[in-house]
């Protein structure tokens, strides 16, 4: 068991700098948790919270229930993969795996069958006796896995851990820890910029953004049922139409945006009320519309019409640019092999799915510092 | 089976049993007494002696008066002396720090930048002059500029090329404060981003632009720690000046013939006097070093380019070298020419009693066996005075590097300095002063005395390296280690001494030359005892040059051999 409990932590550092706000979140027993964000929104302050190289100024975290504010760092029995491994040079491998149980005197019986283990397990048996210096990156991620592993800690910190390897071996290394962490029932909890990285190695993930926790959930969640602004602008990728809310059935709302009407889901937004509907750029259909049919309105597509500005390669998607009617400007993403060759100055109508559009009301202090990291 | 069985109960169990006492050495009340003994101990030792001294001039102010100032015999013919040798104690070490920095500049720009043939035994050289006793440097370069012997001998004089006085005074300071600037220059230049200049070069500038506009601005804080060391180092020099100041007495010097005369109030006095203007030099250049701009942001690019050309920069180079040989390098060694000139003659009169092997081996004042005897005393008081600074200052080097409060850090970090700037004998005055009979009378002159103001001395030369070798190992180490379950002294142990291990090294080895080569504050608290350098004065008031020559010559040899090691151990680390 080791289900991590964060109950309203707060982290200031110098006496103004408030890293972490009021953070409250449940990791449970053998999760793997990501924490995304901009940088500086917390996640690495986070990380060291739960290491405890760092205290929270307010607020406790639980370990099982019990609290870790008096605990040291070297009693809370947690592995710890650096950002760049911290492997120690002056030791090899083997004294490296073996340092955690060592210090922590166990017997040497103890020790030799620990370590042999861990490095069976990342496959390093046969560098056992090599130094670090003679090593490359992969080989030190992995003594730093084994090391972990070696020291039986059932928490696993991971910062920036696959940083410093190249993109291929980078996924390789996604799949080979997650399942590691699912083999070894540790719960795991890894801070990393790349999304897609998080997106696809972890359970759940923290979005994070100057020190507040903005959402936390599975990755389809947040790809397609992102709860905020920040959440849809953060993961992937999406564009924002503001609009008013002029009906609210049961199932669909109608939004006035510009001097057109579109149906999207009804998420509880009242009549009358200014509205951000978000899109991720993934989910625009765009559709040629002939120089006679200038409207494009159409409303059993529900559409928008507008002109293409730009358009752009981008491997095996194509990157579409086109002006609103109200001047606003979006971006849709479609497949490179779509057969439609759209041209800078066509004449377009944006088909917007009803169902995977999300809607927000209309933040306060206004969109651009709503999104502001 | 048994036996073996036996012995790895043995291991956990002392294994165990040390990882207990480090985690109990952890605890933060330990380590909470740890550290104020640690600061407790840097102010008994250093601070406090220079804190005494202040104190009893203002408790003994009147008598202080009466001495320097209203003398009924003397009036105020002492203060007056006072003045004239710290004026000229200044102005020495302006022209001098002038003179490094016109030849140590471009000499640390050649090491750093240039790749030839001998340059490690050139980067040795310039070292060399830091290491060897200043006492043995001055008395080699009295011998060359200022006998017969020397350099007038190429234009067959009868009289040196200088007497003792102000111009040898500048000479002698000039060989052993340039290492200061060209070692410090040389480090930052090394460390410079080459790319900054490439950009540069590839917007136009010659060299001598961008090393003017772009390099040497970045290493204008260097060179100015650099230039106030050669500076404080020349005003605070006694060894070499002793020797080769003749009746032009600066104002160590003063120092030392008032403490020989006994004149306590006014030696006093004067030490303070120096103190403080050493401490002002630290603190405004603690304080100015980010503000000072360097002069002329105008460029002058025909001039420049000229200055950049091939034929200039050889020359340049050329000149600096010549510099260095002509002024430092070849007075500095001239004493072992000298030594086997003079081996078993004269070489003038051919007389076998003026030789060195008659005056060394068999005078009937048994000069060996002194020379034996000073270099077992300096030889045991650098070893303790080593061990007991690297204990005592590793700590402090730590404390400082691990603080957390930026101005608590920033005003230790001037403190321990203090002593690297503040003159020897001054040091020693307050601490003869503190601990003699004028003080605690705990302890008279002689050997223990002698450890305490080595330590004293020597105390900054161990922190100040020690603080970067601690600064230079990454974090991430420390946190590895203990969120693998190592306790704070366990971590030390196990991972911050292994990355220590090379500097700690070099700066037992630093502290081992410093002692063994110091003069002034030796002299003061040294009693009947004498060490090395210290004879080797003696032996030069007595005249005895040919045997002083051998005493120099041993120095010279040890202090190289020693700079070797450092060199090899301080090497090795960078490659590690």
């Amino acid at each position: 068991m080791s289900e991590i409990r964060f109950q309203h932590v707060t982290k200031i550092f110098h006496r103004k700098v408030e890293a972490v706000k009021d953070l409250s979140f449940i990791i449970e027993d053998g999760e793997y948790i990501s924490l995304i964000g901009p940088s500086g929104c917390g996640k690495t302050t986070t990380l060291r919270l739960l290491a405890g190289t760092i205290l929270p100024t307010k607020g406790r975290i639980f370990f099982d229930n019990t609290a870790m504010e008096n605990i040291s760092i070297q009693d809370r029995n947690i592995g710890f993969v650096f950002q760049h491994f911290a492997i120690f040079p002056h030791m090899n491998i083997w004294e490296n795996v073996a340092y955690g149980p060592s210090v922590r005197g166990r017997s040497k019986k103890d020790i030799e069958n620990l370590v042999e283990k861990a490095l069976k397990s990342l496959q390093l048996s046969d560098k056992a006796e090599l130094y670090p210096t003679s090593l490359s990156a992969p080989d030190w991620q992995k003594t730093a896995l084994a090391r972990v592993l070696a020291s039986e800690s059932r928490i696993l910190l991971l910062d920036e851990p696959l940083g410093a390897l190249d993109q291929k071996i980078r996924k390789e290394f996604q799949v080979f820890l997650r399942n590691l962490v699912k083999k070894e029932r540790m719960t795991a909890i890894h801070v990393t910029h790349d999304q897609a990285e998080a997106l696809t190695i972890s359970d759940r993930l923290v979005v994070m953004n100057k020190g507040q926790l903005v959402q936390i959930g599975a990755p389809t969640d947040l790809l397609f049922t992102p709860r905020n602004i920040f959440t849809s602008f953060f993961v992937g990728e999406s564009d924002f139409l503001v609009g008013v809310v002029v009906d609210d059935r049961e199932k669909y709302s109608e939004v006035k945006v510009g001097n057109n009407i579109i149906k999207i889901n009804n998420m509880g937004i009242e009549r009358g009320k200014r509205v951000v509907i978000a899109i991720r750029r993934e989910f625009f259909q765009i559709e040629k519309v002939s120089a006679e049919d200038k409207t494009g309105q159409d409303s059993k597509l529900n559409s928008l019409p507008g002109v293409v500005i730009q358009h752009q390669f981008l491997g095996l998607l194509k990157r579409i640019k086109i002006k609103l009617e109200n001047q606003q400007i979006i971006e849709a993403k479609i497949h490179a092999k779509n057969p439609i060759l759209f041209k800078e100055h066509d004449n377009v109508r944006v088909i917007i799915d009803p169902d995977s559009a999300r809607s927000f009301s209309y933040p306060k202090e206004g969109i651009v510092s709503a999104l502001e990291m | 089976m048994t036996v073996e069985k036996q012995k790895l109960d043995i291991e956990l169990k002392l294994r165990r049993t040390l990882l207990a006492a480090e985690s109990w050495l952890s605890k933060k009340t330990v380590l909470s007494i740890g550290k104020i003994l640690t600061v407790t101990i840097f102010i008994l030792i250093v601070l406090g002696p220079i804190l005494y001294l202040l104190l009893q001039i203002i408790v003994n102010w009147k008598e202080i008066q009466t001495s320097v100032f209203n003398d009924p015999i003397l009036g105020n013919e002492t203060f007056t002396i006072m003045l004239k040798s710290i004026g000229l104690s200044l102005k020495i070490a302006a022209i001098v720090t002038v003179f490094d920095i016109i030849v140590g500049v471009p000499i640390a720009w050649i090491l750093a930048r240039y790749n030839f043939k001998g340059k490690n035994i050139l980067d040795t050289l310039v070292d060399m002059p830091m290491a060897v006793p200043t006492s043995a440097l001055g008395f080699s370069i009295y011998l060359f500029w200022g006998t017969n012997n020397g350099i007038s001998r190429l234009y067959n004089s009868q009289v040196g090329f200088t007497s003792q006085g102000t111009m040898l005074i500048i000479l002698a300071h000039v060989a052993f404060t340039f290492p200061y600037v060209t070692r410090s220059i040389k480090g930052i230049i090394m460390d410079l981003d080459l790319n900054l200049e490439k950009a540069s070069r590839t917007l136009g500038a010659p060299p001598f632009t961008i090393a003017r506009m772009i390099s040497l601005p970045m290493v204008k804080e260097g060179m100015l720690a650099g230039t106030i060391l050669a500076f404080t180092r020349s005003l605070g020099e006694t060894g070499a000046t002793l020797i080769v100041s003749g009746v032009y007495q600066t104002a160590p010097v003063v120092i030392v013939s008032w403490m020989k005369g006994l004149k306590i109030p006014t030696t006093a006095f004067l030490a303070f006097i120096l103190i403080i203007i050493s401490l002002l030099l630290l603190t405004s250049v603690r304080i100015f070093a980010r503000k000072v701009g360097l002069p002329w942001n105008k460029v002058f690019p025909r001039f420049e380019r000229k200055l950049s050309s091939k034929k200039v920069a050889r020359t340049r180079n050329g000149v600096s070298l010549l510099l260095f040989f002509v002024f430092v390098f070849i007075p500095a060694l001239f004493v072992i020419l000298f030594l086997f000139q003079w081996w078993n003659k004269s070489p003038f009169s051919g007389n076998p009693q003026a030789g060195m092997i008659y005056q060394v081996f068999q005078s009937p004042d048994r000069k060996l066996a002194d020379i034996t005897q000073a270099l077992v005393t300096s030889l045991e008081i650098a070893l303790i005075v080593t061990i007991i600074t690297i204990i005592i200052a590793t700590p402090m080097a730590l404390l400082i590097s691990k603080m957390k409060n930026k101005k608590l850090k920033g005003f230790l970090d001037t403190l321990v300095d203090i002593p690297l700037v503040i003159p020897s004998s001054a040091l020693g005055f307050s601490i003869f002063f503190l601990w003699g009979t004028n003080g605690m009378h705990i302890l008279s002159p002689g050997f223990m005395m002698m450890i305490i103001a080595h330590v004293s001395f020597t105390y900054a030369y161990c922190v100040r390296p020690l603080i970067g070798s601690f600064d230079a190992i990454p974090t991430m180490y420390d946190e590895a280690s203990s969120v693998f379950g190592a306790s704070k002294v366990t971590t030390f142990r196990t991972v911050t001494m292994p990355f220590l291990r090379n500097g700690l090294i070099a700066a037992a080895i630093m502290t081992f030359t410093r002692s063994m080569s110091e003069t002034g504050a030796t002299i003061i608290c040294m009693g009947t005892e004498r060490t090395i350098p210290v004879l080797l004065v003696d032996f030069f008031e007595a005249s005895t040059f040919p045997a002083a020559a051998f005493a120099a010559t041993i120095l010279i040899v040890i202090s190289f051999i020693l700079l070797i090691v450092l060199r090899y151990v301080t090497r090795r680390s960078k490659n590690e």
